[in-house]
């Protein structure tokens, strides 16, 4: 299978204690286990299940994604700027598979 | 002379009789809408908010705001935010808020964690619809109590088996 691409939409720059909005995208089919190929086989279940969001070693934000969440699942969310750092984002697929991608952000 | 207030009566009657059937046919109207949700709500909803432990309280919480359009054509992809009023503290914040469907093949759509780092309770996602429903957001906060609000939306396309 394909790497899914991920992207993020961050601002490089926040004040002290702004609140900070970031929008992440990754490419997936998300197939749901109710679809049908051309054959007429089901086509079996394939979801982003989590996606966390670690920010200087905290979780900020969690999610646990169901099989309603559309293909290329967008998550936007919000976090408190506090000090320069890292967050690392992962996203969890259904068989164990993990995608994670690193993004500073500078805090002055 | 006779004939007039013959007419007159006669037109009375009709009016009453009308008045009658309008407000007997508002009474019924009223009635069905009453007790809509507990018709149409859905087998496994209710075993997901089993699961859950969670109960819809009949009237809607004005602290969450769903974000959602009235209508959509295509159900594979219809833009969805959610938005839980909290000042988002250290002893007072929105820890969850479980998002669902009350006729999807699976009612659970997400689950959203939150932490006080979290600033605002909000998240933005599209999600899959399979016909015209209702969407029902439940949120807890870190004392436990729920709110629960939910949304109406017109599906033309089912979104969970087509591309």
């Amino acid at each position: 299978m394909v790497k899914p691409a991920l992207r993020v939409k961050l601002p490089k720059a926040a004040k002290r204690g702004e609140i900070v909005e970031i929008m992440t995208l990754i490419s997936h089919p998300m197939d749901t286990g109710l679809r049908k190929d051309k054959d007429g086989k089901l086509i079996p279940r394939k979801i982003i299940n989590e996606f966390f969001c670690i920010y200087n070693g905290d979780i900020v934000f969690r999610t646990n994604m169901h099989e309603a969440i559309s293909a290329n699942p967008l998550i936007q969310f919000t976090f408190i700027a506090k000090e320069s750092g890292s967050l690392d984002l992962f996203w969890h697929e259904d068989g164990g598979e993990v995608y994670t991608t690193v993004r500073k952000i500078k805090v002055y | 002379m006779d004939d007039l207030i013959i007419n007159q009566e006669e037109t009375r009657k009709s009016i009453t009789r009308r008045a009658a059937i309008s407000t007997m046919s508002a009474l019924v109207i009223f009635s069905i809408e009453v007790s809509h949700s507990n018709i149409w709500a859905s087998k496994e909803l209710d075993n997901t908010l089993e699961d859950l432990k969670v109960k819809i309280m009949s009237e809607g919480s004005d602290i969450i705001k769903l974000h959602l359009p009235n209508f959509s054509y295509d159900g594979s992809r219809v833009p969805f935010s959610i938005e839980v009023q909290s000042p988002m503290t250290e002893n007072n914040y929105v820890r969850l808020v479980h998002v669902l469907a009350e006729h999807n093949p699976f009612p659970r759509i997400a689950t959203f964690h939150f932490t006080p780092q979290s600033g605002k309770a909000f998240a933005r996602t599209r999600i899959r619809l399979s016909k015209s429903q209702h969407v029902i957001a439940v949120a807890e906060l870190n004392d436990g109590s729920i709110f629960t609000a939910k949304k109406w939306i017109e599906v033309t396309l089912n979104g969970c088996k087509e591309d």
